[in-house]
């Protein structure tokens, strides 16, 4: 019995052990270019998080990324990833975010993936919602953190020393950050150049590339089994061959089907706010502003990594939904406010964008209370098919 | 560094405890190397804070003297006031540490597991009363048992008699064989609940509910969706902390009373106590509720005993709520617990008397069904979600 | 005290005839005594026996059939 006992321990821990020192190369030769497919429209926060399916993805010479937040998944035939497949377009789209992945939280994946971003054409959705007054909060950063890249970016050192030290202040101000006591030594240590903490800050950073080490070694291994593809929705006679105002009145008429009521929110999500109590969302944006957010240089450091990157970004500037944020008390004016100063924002850097905020009440561009679909996503198709032919 | 925080922690004990297990294997005594351990863990442990280790060092020599200072008092004499009081000074400091941040002092003194090791120095006044401890107690051990490192800071509340034995006894070569692996065991299962499934409760529901549900769920399912994840995240988060602290008790000799046995299988509510935060629940039964029902018995204040026993059930549900901390939805669950096992007795002694409820396996099925929802709902107030 | 004595004892205190049938049933696990209950049996044999019995040196692993009970109050006259 006790004999048995040890065996299994023994086995257990050689099992283990095999595990952990398998050589990566390995590993990376069995993912495949179908494992690699999957995860470009399974949504999946195991490779939000993780870096080598996005590297392969970023790799392939005609992949032009989405990032953005949960509209991603919002599928339909007029989805990008569907529309580039049906009109066999000369570069094909993945996806990268999902609800509460906000600036920070892409500033650290672009900050894991720079050697691959040079020269990249990407795609960059900015959410209304996300400038809130308190900005980021510990509840949409922790679920959407990864620890990978935050440790890879105390290695990293191509990135510009400045833009480097500003993402570890930032970063520090969230509880999932300060927690981890070996990352937190080693941002302090990187930050102030060695000078504060030399002799545990020295050690922390040979801890810490043991721990990024196997931090890898676990997404490969999440790399080797992704999940399988979301469903796609696709509808390829909807969009083949047909003109972008052809595909305007399929979108208009797919949204038609969908909706029924005054606020132009699709039915399923109407009825969940009808089941949530729908007067409680009466005048409840009352108070809120979205031109005064830490929100704000959380994103600049997104614009920033793009361009120390050498990649080259398309913004997007979506809207809210017009009906509904009147029924929240968030009135057009103030709105407005917020589409002129993200205008201004993205002017000054001097970066390319494309900005919709003139479709707020233009109805089946946004699908629900905030997510842009159907027609959106007809006018977005357009921008992309734009912004790949660019030099 | 939080006891069994992270893996950087198991990494270290694992390390320190090489010797006491090659000891244990090879039959011999680890005693000395593991007090030394003990100082070392404690250091890594405490040693963050100067607040917390001058309040842990104060507070520690306090309860000995105490504890010795009666010890020596009762073998001569054996006086009901002194008694009181030495209790009363035993718990003292966790009395401050309770109210002073009410009272707007915080962080003055406090420190983690504070009301771990009172309740192990109550215990020791309260055994010394009854005359059980009559051989002279060695100071050090003493120590090592109030600080004993694997339960330091969350329990199980061990037993002096029981501790001081296992203490005392060298295991054969076999014997140890058996301890280490069962230590071992205990540590991965506590792998499991804590850091698989409770992680996994927690990042994947708990942290949504109970109105984060971006209207997936309607304002009564998300509370009703809190309420039985919650549940489950105390336990499988308790549980493996539990776990863990006695796995490397066992690894160091001592045989740590476990903390849960299956509680979501309970058949009723009293069974359910015997089963849920054992080493807690059992203090509180031995210590209060039945010390104070045989001395309401024998004073004859009440004619009925049953009016006694469940005084006695809201005396130990009251102190156990607010042992948790001084806040109304403590005290609530608490009271609602004392109310279900009053119910449940009541039930109890009319079905002896008139057979409704038979004793069999649907029976037992539904008591099992029933005792949990009761009991997650109890786990629903004490979230403080509720108020 | 004889073990006749004990177990009538306990025959009262449980209400139930089983224990004289079953001297070895265990008493905490059938239900039939409890920490209510053991409080009640500690007074019994103190009343009926003179046995002082402290709360806390009642360890129910040691006293949990009527035979052992038994075997414990004998050890303690």
């Amino acid at each position: 019995m006790i004999k048995k006992g040890f065996l299994s321990l023994f086995i257990a821990f050689a099992l283990f052990t095999g595990f952990v020192f398998f050589p990566n190369a390995w590993i990376k030769a069995w993912i495949s270019n179908e494992d690699v497919e999957q995860a470009k429209t399974n949504m999946s926060p195991l490779v939000f998080q993780g870096t080598y399916l996005q590297e392969r993805m970023l790799q392939e010479p005609s992949s032009m990324p989405l990032y953005g937040s949960s509209e991603l998944n919002r599928f339909d035939p007029f989805h990008p990833y569907n529309y580039t497949r049906a009109t066999d377009a000369p570069y094909s789209t993945f996806m990268i975010g999902r609800g509460g992945m906000q600036s920070i939280t892409h500033f650290l994946n672009f900050a894991a993936q720079e050697n691959n971003l040079k020269d990249k054409k990407v795609v960059f959705i900015i959410s209304p919602q996300w400038f809130t007054e308190k900005g980021m909060g510990e509840f949409h950063f922790s679920p959407n953190y990864s620890m990978l890249h935050a440790y890879d970016l105390a290695f990293n050192q191509e990135m510009d020393a400045n833009l480097r030290k500003r993402a570890m202040e930032r970063l520090l101000e969230f509880d999932t950050v300060k927690r981890d006591r070996l990352l937190k030594t080693m941002y302090q240590y990187q930050m102030s150049n060695g000078k504060e903490k030399p002799i545990t800050g020295r050690m922390a950073m040979v801890a810490g590339r043991f721990h990024k080490a196997l931090l890898e070694k676990k997404d490969l291994y999440y790399s080797l089994f992704p999940r399988k593809g979301h469903a796609l929705k696709s509808n390829d006679k909807l969009i083949a061959n047909q003109s972008f105002e052809q595909q305007l009145q399929h979108a208009e008429a797919y949204g038609e089907k969908r909706v029924s009521n005054d606020y132009m929110i699709e039915d399923r999500a109407y009825q969940r706010l009808v089941n949530a109590k729908f007067s409680k969302f009466k005048d409840i944006r009352k108070k809120e502003d979205y031109t005064n957010s830490p929100e704000y240089e959380d994103f600049q450091l997104v614009i920033d990594i793009l361009k120390d990157a050498g990649a080259k970004p398309l913004f997007v500037s979506i809207p809210v939904n017009g009906y509904w944020y009147d029924y929240n008390g968030y009135p057009e004016e103030r709105r407005q406010k917020y589409y002129d100063k993200m205008e201004q924002v993205l002017k000054d850097a001097k970066v390319a964008y494309v900005d919709f905020s003139d479709h707020e009440y233009d109805p089946y561009f946004i699908m629900d209370t905030i997510h842009i679909a159907w027609k959106g996503w007809v006018y977005l198709d357009q921008q992309l098919d734009q912004h790949w032919s660019q030099p | 560094m939080t006891p069994y925080g992270n893996i950087a922690f198991f990494v270290i004990i694992g390390l320190l405890l090489l010797p006491t297990i090659l000891l244990g294997l090879r039959g011999k005594s680890s005693k000395r190397y593991n007090l030394f351990v003990s100082v070392i863990v404690l250091a890594l442990i405490f040693g963050h804070s100067m607040n917390g280790t001058i309040s842990l060092v104060l507070f520690t020599v306090f309860q000995v003297v105490l504890i010795v200072a009666y010890q020596r008092y009762r073998l001569q004499q054996n006086s009901g006031t002194i008694f009181i009081i030495a209790v009363l000074l035993s718990i003292l400091p966790l009395i401050l540490v309770k109210v002073l941040p009410i009272l707007g002092l915080h962080h003055v003194f406090g420190f983690l597991g504070v009301s771990y090791i009172t309740f192990k120095a109550v215990q020791m006044i309260l055994e010394t009363r009854d005359g059980l401890m009559k051989e002279k107690i060695s100071v050090v051990e003493l120590v090592y048992f109030l600080l004993f490192f694997p339960t330091v800071s969350s329990g199980p509340i061990d037993r002096w008699r029981r501790f001081t034995k296992d203490f005392h006894t060298v295991p054969s070569s076999e014997d140890y064989q058996k301890l280490l692996l069962s230590g071992i065991n205990y540590i991965f299962v506590g792998f499991l609940y804590k850091f698989i499934l409770a992680y996994l409760i927690y990042n994947y529901t708990l942290i949504y509910l109970p109105n984060h549900t971006y209207n997936y769920l309607t304002p009564f399912q998300g509370q009703l969706a809190y309420m039985y994840m919650y549940s489950f995240y105390l336990f499988f988060d308790f549980a493996g902390y539990s776990a863990f602290a006695v796995g490397v008790s066992r690894i160091m000799g001592i045989q740590t009373p476990i903390n849960f046995n299956r509680p979501f299988a309970s058949r009723n509510i009293k069974d359910f106590w015997n089963r849920w935060h054992m080493s807690l629940s059992f203090w509180f039964r031995d210590y209060v509720y039945m010390r104070f029902v045989l001395w309401m018995t024998k004073k004859k204040w009440l004619k009925n005993k049953f009016a006694i026993s469940y005084i006695g059930f809201f005396l130990l549900f009251f102190l156990m709520g607010i042992w948790h901390g001084l806040e109304w939805h403590f005290v609530v669950y608490g009271l609602y617990h004392a109310l279900l096992i009053i119910s449940f007795d009541k039930f109890e002694r009319w079905n002896k008397k008139h057979k409704r409820w038979p004793k069999n396996k649907w029976t037992h099925a539904i008591g099992v069904i029933i005792t949990f929802h009761a009991v997650c709902f109890g786990f629903y107030i004490f979230s403080g979600t509720l108020f | 005290m004889d073990q006749q004595q004990v177990l009538e004892m306990l025959v009262e205190l449980c209400e139930d005839e089983i224990i004289v049938e079953n001297p070895d049933i265990d008493l905490f696990e059938e239900g039939l005594l409890d920490s209510f209950g053991t409080i009640n049996l500690l007074v019994e044999i103190e009343n009926r026996f003179n046995i002082s019995v402290p709360i806390t040196d009642f360890n129910r692993e040691e006293w949990n059939t009527p035979n052992r009970i038994a075997g414990k109050l004998a050890e303690r006259q």
